[in-house]
């Protein structure tokens, strides 16, 4: 259907036999109006020339209402108002000519019916009657007279009556006397114009009457428009046979005077008659014709309609189309003008329009070029601040954020651009302080502040360092507020971590210095006094400088932990597996310790790290001694496993002891943090300094039984 | 009563019906000359009767085509002759006349009846070149287009003036002594 479409509709083919056949029809009319005979041959087929460019046209017509039908089908600009129009033409040609042809139908039926009349028709009708009395009179008297004729050559022997002919004409009014025979011949002829004499016939009809014994006496039309009486009677000779019968044949013209009277009243008659009788097709024929013409009227004002409204759309259509195309940003389209009317400057205007549309567009586009170059400088800028960074208008929605947010406020992937504040509490609800810190400098309007908001999430506590700052509407449209934020746990676990080793530095300079005095000092006193003084009072000195001597080692131990922890050795790193360290230490736990049940899960082959081995050794045998001291009473169960975690070694150390304090695991790694009686608080505070000397991280957590300790270290 | 106009009506419409049967077709074989004579029952309706009482000239066609038949191809057409008849009505004399336009031979006729029999009679086509001649094609028809201009648009459907006996065929008989 599809490959016959553009066949189907094709406007050129159908047009061209309408004017092949309309050509046809004029070079027809040419020959028909040479002569009345050539117009009657010729008439049908001019008819027929005619009703085929009927069909033609009205084939063109339904061609043209399909294509309005497809195209209104195909929705294209322009062909709204193409039917409207279309049907407006046509609406306003069909009545003039619908009016004219009724009126012409009803002038010529009238016309024609007024060419008759009654009176006429019974004039011509009495005229002719008059005409045949007086004929039959004539044909009467000639008949008479032939009879006469016939009596006389009846008595005239056979062989005289050629001679006798001659006087019988002679005496009568024929023009021509004749004898036939029996058998129809001609016998013998008189003629009264012997120098025109043509030999007279006797038709086969009348010789066929006569023949029968009947007289035959009839008049009958002579050459192109005369009349004559013909009579022929049976010559009944006395001294014939029966068998050589003869036959009088007499030929009377009809008086010149009434020749010409009967003939012109005939000719009269017949040519009124023909009318009467064509009268009704004569009507039927103009109304054939008639509708034939209205036809290509009408088809052809609805051809010229479709024409008309098709060159008047088009502009039209072409200003649809283009603004279409502006819409869909296309402003390089320029509409051809064809003419200089309004349709003309509309489109000029239209052009020019579209012009400037495009400059205008070209130079907006640079701008958004522009503006979303800055912006996506901006972003990029803003990915790359290791601070979270959120912009808000006054109505609380989030109009930008950076990647280090997300990071900071553990909010996942989820975009927050143009979605409330309140958003982020409710993705994450720790962040409530935070968000609620937000909503109330921006409804305060401080234009600037800066505050540490404490972010408490399970396990972990986060200090996040908040800044605001509001924006003006004069900076920008509506004004806005931007929050700069950062995770300060880190920072002020360092600044902890740095005063702790002050403290510890000082505390070891300070305390360190008088223990060995006072140790020197007692056990002078000892050696000075011992002996010398009463059992009871000896025994007393003995044990108070043993307690300070006691005391003051155990002061030395601590000291000496402090400046540990205030003061590391350098480290000696090298490459070395955790593997045979583990092993060594829980050999060594397991001969001084026999009741406490080692579990390990090291993988193999064991991973290699740059670590120093010593302070390795400090580590494992810091937790170890933690997990032991966490059991307070039945078996002691210390599981140690090691694996591998994205380019990283996870050593795990799990007892079943009873964990930590929830009030303290939080701050389990600062030093003093201890639930052991006699704990010097710096176990788990030194592990965490050797992890970090090492790179690692450490963590601790609660389990239902007991506590894990979580290492990671970086493999090498 | 009722049955012969119940008849009546049926049988009308039959009997006022134009119709020319062609009937046979006489052949007259001499040295130099073929003689066609073919014969027509001409059946005439009422509508063309009154036309020509009524004054207008009708005119009869009678057509004869001479063919060589050609094996799987179209007859190969020898010759064609033409007849052409007029009939015309006068008033004052009260007959019909027939005329020959060929040879413009006229004769009256008293009824109409009589001119058509004369007619489908005496009709004769002369063919001269007929020696290799198979089959003689005829036909008689009223030529429509001879009508009066205002005639011929309402005849051209009209049965009543369809006086058509389309070609009749009929094949040559051969000589004594010719070959098959």
């Amino acid at each position: 259907m599809k490959q016959l479409r553009p066949l189907l509709l094709n406007k050129n083919l159908p047009i061209m036999a309408l004017l092949i056949t309309l050509l046809t029809a004029l070079y027809l009319l040419a020959r028909a109006i040479q002569g009345a005979e050539q117009f009657n041959r010729i008439y049908i087929w001019l008819f027929a020339a005619s009703v085929l460019a009927v069909l033609i046209l009205t084939l063109i017509i339904i061609q043209r209402i399909v294509w309005l039908y497809l195209k209104r089908k195909d929705k294209e600009p322009g062909i709204q108002l193409t039917t409207r129009m279309v049907l407006m033409f046509t609406g306003l040609s069909l009545p003039p000519v619908i009016v004219l042809y009724l009126f012409a139908t009803m002038l010529v039926n009238q016309y024609v019916d007024s060419w008759f009349d009654v009176r006429t028709d019974q004039a011509l009708n009495d005229a002719i009657t008059l005409g045949n009395t007086f004929l039959d009179t004539q044909t009467l008297a000639h008949l008479n007279e032939a009879r006469s004729m016939v009596t006389e050559l009846s008595e005239v022997p056979v062989l005289n009556q050629a001679i006798y002919l001659d006087r019988l004409l002679d005496n009568s009014k024929a023009n021509s006397l004749s004898i036939y025979g029996s058998d129809g011949q001609l016998v013998s002829s008189s003629n009264i114009d012997p120098l025109n004499f043509v030999s007279p016939t006797l038709p086969q009809n009348t010789f066929n009457e006569v023949s029968n014994n009947r007289n035959y006496a009839r008049v009958e039309p002579a050459g192109a428009t005369g009349l004559q009486i013909r009579v022929v009677l049976p010559i009944f000779n006395n001294t014939a046979s029966v068998g050589s019968r003869r036959y009088l044949q007499g030929l009377f013209p009809i008086p010149e005077e009434y020749e010409s009277l009967a003939i012109n009243i005939e000719t009269q008659f017949h040519e009124y008659d023909k009318q009467t009788y064509q009268r009704q097709q004569l009507k039927s024929t103009f109304n054939i014709i008639l509708t034939i013409v209205l036809l290509i009227s009408v088809l052809l004002a609805m051809l010229r309609a479709f024409s008309s409204a098709r060159r008047l759309v088009a502009p039209i259509k072409l200003l649809s189309e283009a603004t279409k195309d502006i819409t869909e940003g296309k402003f390089s389209k320029v509409i051809p003008v064809d003419s200089k009317d309004e349709l003309g400057l509309l489109i000029e205007s239209f052009n020019s329009m579209s012009s400037q549309i495009a400059t205008s567009s070209a130079l907006a586009h640079r701008a958004q070029s522009d503006a979303e170059n800055q912006r996506a400088y901006l972003e990029n800028v803003l990915s790359h601040l290791t601070s979270g960074v959120i912009s808000i208008d006054q109505d609380l929605l989030i109009r930008l954020s950076n990647e280090a947010t997300h990071k900071i406020l553990h909010l996942g992937k989820h975009s927050l651009i143009n979605r409330n504040i309140d958003y982020i509490a409710m993705k994450n609800p720790t962040l409530q302080p935070l968000i609620e810190l937000i909503k109330q400098k921006v409804t305060d309007k401080t234009n600037y502040w800066q505050q540490e908001v404490l972010i408490a999430e399970d396990s972990l506590r986060r200090i996040l360092l908040v800044r605001g700052s509001q924006i003006s509407e004069q900076e920008i449209e509506g004004g806005g507020h931007v929050i700069v934020f950062d995770d300060q746990t880190i920072i002020n676990q360092a600044q902890r971590d740095a005063a702790w080793s002050e403290v510890a530095r000082r505390l070891a300079h300070e305390v360190k210095n008088p223990l060995t005095p006072i140790q020197l000092s007692a056990e002078r006193m000892h050696m000075r006094f011992a002996g010398k003084l009463s059992k009871e009072e000896d025994e007393i000195l003995n044990r108070a400088t043993q307690t300070i001597v006691s005391q003051v080692e155990n002061l030395k131990t601590l000291v000496n932990a402090f400046s540990d922890y205030a003061k590391p050795p350098e480290l000696k790193k090298e490459l070395g597996g955790l593997n045979q360290l583990i092993n060594e230490i829980v050999d060594l736990y397991s001969l001084s310790h026999p009741g406490i049940v080692f579990e390990l899960d090291l993988i193999e082959p064991e991973p290699q790290l740059l670590l120093d081995k010593g302070r390795m050794t400090q580590l494992l045998t810091n937790l170890i001694k933690n997990a032991q001291e966490s059991v307070d009473e039945g078996d002691v169960r210390i599981a140690i496993s090691t694996r591998t975690d994205h380019n990283q070694l996870q050593l795990n150390i799990t007892d079943n002891g009873h964990g930590f304090a929830e009030d303290i695991i939080e701050h389990v790694f600062e030093p003093y943090e201890t639930t052991k009686q006699g704990g010097s608080g710096l176990g788990l505070a030194i592990v965490k300094k050797i992890v970090e000397e090492h790179g690692g991280t450490i963590e601790a957590e609660n389990l239902t039984v007991g506590a894990r300790i979580s290492i990671h270290l970086p493999l090498a | 009563m009722n049955k012969s106009w119940l008849l009546c009506c049926l049988l009308l419409p039959g009997l006022l019906l134009a119709e020319a049967t062609h009937q046979q077709t006489h052949q007259q074989r001499t040295q130099t000359e073929l003689l066609i004579n073919p014969r027509f029952d001409l059946e005439i309706s009422d509508k063309i009767k009154e036309a020509i009482n009524n004054g207008i000239v009708i005119t009869f066609v009678m057509q004869a085509k001479l063919f060589k038949q050609v094996d799987w191809w179209f007859d190969d057409e020898i010759s064609s002759k033409i007849n052409t008849y007029q009939v015309r009505y006068f008033s004052l004399s009260r007959q019909y006349q027939l005329t020959h336009r060929g040879s413009d031979e006229k004769q009256s006729f008293v009824t109409l009846e009589q001119l058509l029999e004369h007619m489908s009679l005496q009709s004769q086509f002369r063919f001269t070149a007929f020696k290799q001649a198979t089959h003689v094609e005829t036909r008689f028809f009223l030529d429509k287009q001879a009508l009066p201009s205002t005639m011929q648009l309402p005849t051209v459907f009209d049965q009543d003036w369809n006086l058509n006996s389309d070609w009749q065929r009929t094949a040559l008989s051969q000589p004594p002594g010719s070959q098959p």
